[in-house]
């Protein structure tokens, strides 16, 4: 809901820039054919603005659960971790593109952590097992998070040879790995590309800690 | 072979119920031992389960620390520093194995490295592949020749940053609490099959550890389902020989039963068989005592079979002893008489002793036997025989008066001399010609007696009584009533079988020769015949007295061949008589014996036919009296072939007028004893005279023999006598004498004789 709150700023701007932009939607879809969510998309090339903010970014904590489960984040972007529960939470990542400890907490707090290197931060709480989430970190100039219908709309994308690429956390394969495609965007109009992805596990089952 | 039938029941009780307790055995030891291999095999799962129960139970128990270690927060941090700080991940491996109570600790990330304490055992290769991220691991896990249960838990922070590997040993002790959890001894052993290939791990004890040398075991195996795929196996096993260790107890106790029981029936059968073989060794040595004679009864007293035998047993002995004193009776005694048998007798004789003289033996014969059997019959004969042999019973006879034969009587007494001997045996015959009545029927015996002296040397009793037989015929032949044994008159009784060999040589060689004694006719004072009379000259003993050899010729068989010796012999003489110009008939004596044999007839044939006017033959009146019938028929046929017959010795024996006047004779020659000391004008004369017409009232003429003086001659010549014979006349003379005087002396004789006349 947020992105989407950002997203017709970025295209004014963009058309504003270059008149020279098509819409782009990936869908994102297991062999089988089921959507998956989660996935992140990335569309990289030269381009002459990004569609990612630095600032304002959040991923909250509400229903002993992370908010969004998964963000994606230009290179040097804040993220605020307000707490909306009522329980304490000690947040964490050992991941090495930002490791980060938010120690306990309380409800109506917020922390917040920069991320300046791309890459993927796992997110977890070390008093609630459950609480997963995860923060990837590109420098990709468009960047989006496919829905529950396993789609990702992007909007003026400007034209030209493109690659698009596709990630998910729990992929099968190189954790950091990701599943691209070179596509070349018109100059107008809209772009469709649909990637089919292998995961390993459901979604939910690192809840099962 | 087992010869006892005590042993015979004993082994064959003992045997059936070896057998028996054999079948039972049989039928038991599957039972028994099916039954404690199945109590064993259930003691056995019910370990097992209770393994796999403790098994479980700290399995999870492991699983649970590893799972909540591996959260730890401060672990995950050194975790997620792994790479860049392992030594601080040593440090935290160690640090949760002590406080999860492990043995073994590893990291293991998700590339496939593995960060483990210092000097920890490495881990197979394989291993990291095996595990999953999404949830723990767990099994067994070697490492070397040791075997752990080990669990895997992912390390997730949140996503997996690795997995944390504990593991605590499966090790000896492990194995002890495992089998003390049993009620049984079993034996627990951990093994692993490596390519087809049991390997140790661990064990209970030392004991039956050994595969290659396992004894026979009730085996309960359960596999351990390895970490990286390893084939782990817990081996229960419970040794056979323990497991049936309580069959063999109870099979031991059957054992000892069935050796008991073993034991306690063939005493018993040892004790039936003696209840049985007792009277069974008393029959047997009952009836060893019958083999010797001895008929003693069997005492049993039970009522069973054997009691039954040894009744009959009884019986049969009393059957046998009567039968064998009825035997022994009869063969000690005369059947006819009842009087004790010549058996008997010389046994009394033999056991015979006498404190005074001597013992002495008499025979006593009847006479004119055969006349009296026949008149009052065999039955009777019996009964006078038994009462003369109660006559001559005396309390002081040495042996009961026994029957020899026939009309024969034997005693046996004891005298002081032969002249005792002859007085007593004249008393016992005086005894027994008192006259006697049988079935009504008066019965006089007259009777002879012959005696001999026991203990003679080199006498005994048989012989004794054979002498005093012997005796009672020197007594008939001699006419006296008493005569004790002449072992002078009877000859050698040894050398007379040899005697019979020498006749037949001396009738061959010329020992033998005829004597003549002629007969003078009183009528015509001529001599009308002769008599031939056989003469022995022994080379050696000299002359053999005629009496002696002819009797033992008839008696031997032998008289035959005398006979025919003699008969061609008078037939010679006769002719040389008549070449002599003496024209006298020869008379020869035919032996009784003859007359009933058939080849004697053939045998006149051969050499006398034709000869009737030259031949008389002359036969004793007791020779035809002995066998009437036959003699008659003999003296038939000789007639019939036209030869005169003499009757010789008239007056001496029974003389039977019936078959006097039956007798086809032409003679009657008056015996000797009738004739000797002949008186005129007396009873005998007037006997002779009686006789002398009889003769002549059947057509014969009479003979007188032994004539030995002249008056008795003259008496006979006035008696109408028609020949005579004797001393007086003439003895038996050879041949040449015969002719000699006959042709010198016989004028004389005759004259003398019709002098007389
Ligand atoms: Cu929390």
């Amino acid at each position: 809901m947020i992105r989407r709150r950002f997203i017709p700023l970025f295209a004014a701007l963009a058309m504003h820039a270059s008149a020279w932009a098509a819409d782009v939607r990936v869908e994102v879809r297991s062999p089988g054919g089921a959507p998956i969510a989660n996935a992140v998309v990335t569309i990289s090339g030269p381009a002459t603005t990004t569609a990612l903010p630095a600032d304002g970014w959040v991923m909250e904590q509400k229903g002993l659960a992370f908010h969004p489960f998964v963000l994606v984040v230009p290179p040097g972007a804040t993220v605020s971790f307000p707490n909306h529960d009522q329980t304490r939470h000690h947040v964490y990542s050992f991941s090495p593109a930002g490791p980060f400890e938010l120690k306990l907490y309380g409800s109506g707090e917020t922390r917040t952590v920069r991320f300046p290197k791309a890459g993927t931060i796992a997110i977890g709480c070390n008093i609630h097992d459950q609480m997963t989430a995860f923060i990837r970190v590109t420098d990709a100039p468009w960047a989006a998070v496919t829905d529950a219908s396993g789609v990702a709309t992007f909007h003026d994308v400007e034209a030209g040879d493109r690659s698009i690429n596709v990630w998910h956390p729990y992929q099968k394969g190189a954790p950091d790995a990701t599943l691209g495609r070179e596509s070349m965007i018109p100059a107008a109009g809209s772009v469709t590309q649909t990637f089919l992805l292998s995961i390993r596990k459901p979604l939910d089952l690192h809840s099962a800690y | 072979m087992i010869v006892r039938l005590r042993t015979k029941l004993a082994l064959l009780y003992g045997g059936l119920f070896g057998l028996v307790m054999i079948a039972i055995a049989f039928g038991v030891y599957p039972i028994v031992s099916t039954s404690a291999f199945n109590a064993a095999r259930g003691q056995l799962e019910a370990t097992s389960n209770a393994f796999q129960r403790l098994e479980a139970l700290q399995m999870s128990q492991l699983r649970d620390n590893t799972r909540i270690s591996a959260t730890d927060f401060g672990f995950r941090s050194a975790v997620a520093l792994a790479k860049a700080d392992p030594a601080t991940v040593r440090t935290a491996l160690a640090n949760l194995r002590r406080r999860i109570g492990g043995d073994i600790a590893y990291l293991v990330l998700p590339d496939g490295e593995v960060v483990a304490e210092t000097n920890a055992p490495s881990l197979p290769p394989g291993l990291p592949d095996s595990l999953t991220d999404g949830d723990v691991t767990q099994g067994g896990l070697v490492l070397g020749q040791i075997a752990y249960r080990a669990v895997a838990a992912p390390v997730m922070a949140p996503n997996l940053i690795g997995w944390l590997l504990v593991g605590t040993r499966f090790d000896d002790a492990q194995m002890k609490s495992l089998v003390s959890l049993s009620s049984i001894p079993i034996h627990a052993q951990l093994l692993e099959r490596r390519d087809n290939e049991l390997i140790h791990l661990s064990h209970s004890s030392e004991a039956g550890s050994d595969p290659q040398q396992a004894r026979p075991a009730i085996v309960e195996t359960r596999a351990i389902a390895g970490i990286n795929g390893a084939d782990l196996q817990l081996r229960l096993s419970y040794p056979l020989e323990t497991a049936l260790a309580p069959m063999r107890s109870l099979l031991g106790l059957l054992l000892g039963m069935g050796l008991l029981g073993l034991a306690v029936l063939g005493l018993a059968a040892w004790l039936l068989a003696r209840s049985i073989t007792r009277p069974i060794a008393a029959l047997e040595s009952a009836t060893r005592s019958i083999e010797d004679g001895k008929y003693d009864r069997v005492q049993v007293a039970s009522r069973d079979e054997i009691g039954r035998l040894a009744n009959s047993f009884n019986l049969m002995a009393g059957a046998i002893e009567e039968r064998t004193r009825t035997i022994t009776y009869q063969a000690m005694h005369d059947r006819e008489t009842g009087l004790p048998n010549r058996e008997c007798f010389e046994e009394a004789l033999q056991r015979a002793v006498t404190a005074t003289g001597h013992i002495y033996v008499g025979v006593i014969g009847m006479d004119r036997f055969t006349h009296i059997r026949d008149a009052i019959g065999y039955e009777r004969t019996g009964r006078l025989l038994a009462a003369l042999g109660e006559r001559l019973a005396a309390p002081d006879a040495v042996a009961p008066p026994a029957r020899l034969s026939g009309e024969l009587l034997v005693v046996a007494f004891a005298a002081r001399s032969g002249a005792e001997a002859e007085l007593r045996l004249a008393e016992m015959l005086d005894a027994t010609e008192q006259p006697i009545k049988i079935g009504g029927q008066r019965i006089d015996v007259a009777a002879k007696a012959g005696f001999a002296r026991l203990s003679e040397p080199g006498a005994n009793g048989q012989s004794a009584v054979e002498r005093a037989s012997i005796a009672l015929d020197q007594a008939r032949r001699a006419h006296t009533r008493v005569s004790a044994f002449n072992a002078e008159a009877y000859g050698d009784p040894a050398g007379n079988l040899s005697l019979m060999g020498d006749m037949l040589n001396a009738l061959a060689s010329g020992d033998m020769f005829l004597a003549h004694q002629p007969k003078l006719n009183l009528r015509t004072g001529k001599f009308d015949g002769t008599e031939a009379l056989i003469r022995w000259r022994h080379p050696q003993r000299g002359m053999i007295r005629p009496d002696l050899f002819v009797t033992m010729a008839e008696e031997t068989g032998h008289i035959r061949p005398l006979t025919e010796w003699v008969l061609a012999q008078a037939i010679k003489d006769q002719e040389t008589l008549a070449a002599a110009g003496l024209a006298l008939r020869v008379s020869v004596n035919i032996s009784g014996r003859l007359l009933g044999d058939p080849s004697f007839e053939q045998v006149i044939d051969r050499l006398a036919e034709g000869r009737t006017e030259a031949l008389c033959f002359e036969i004793t009146e007791t020779a035809v009296m002995n066998d009437p019938q036959r003699a008659m028929k003999q003296l038939g046929k000789l007639a019939e072939r036209g030869f005169p017959l003499s009757i010789d010795d008239y007056g001496s024996g029974l003389s039977s007028l019936s078959y006097l006047k039956m007798i086809p004779a032409r003679e009657l020659k008056i015996d000797r004893s009738l004739v000797a000391g002949l008186e005129a004008d007396t009873r005998d004369a007037f006997l002779l005279r009686s006789t002398i017409d009889l003769g002549h009232g059947l057509g014969m003429k009479v003979v007188a023999e032994g004539i030995e003086d002249e008056r008795t001659l003259a008496v006979l010549q006035g008696l109408g006598c028609d020949l005579a014979q004797g001393y007086l006349i003439s003895r038996p003379v050879p041949l040449p004498d015969l002719i000699r005087f006959l042709k010198a002396d016989a004028d004389i004789v005759s004259r003398r004789v019709r002098a007389s006349a």
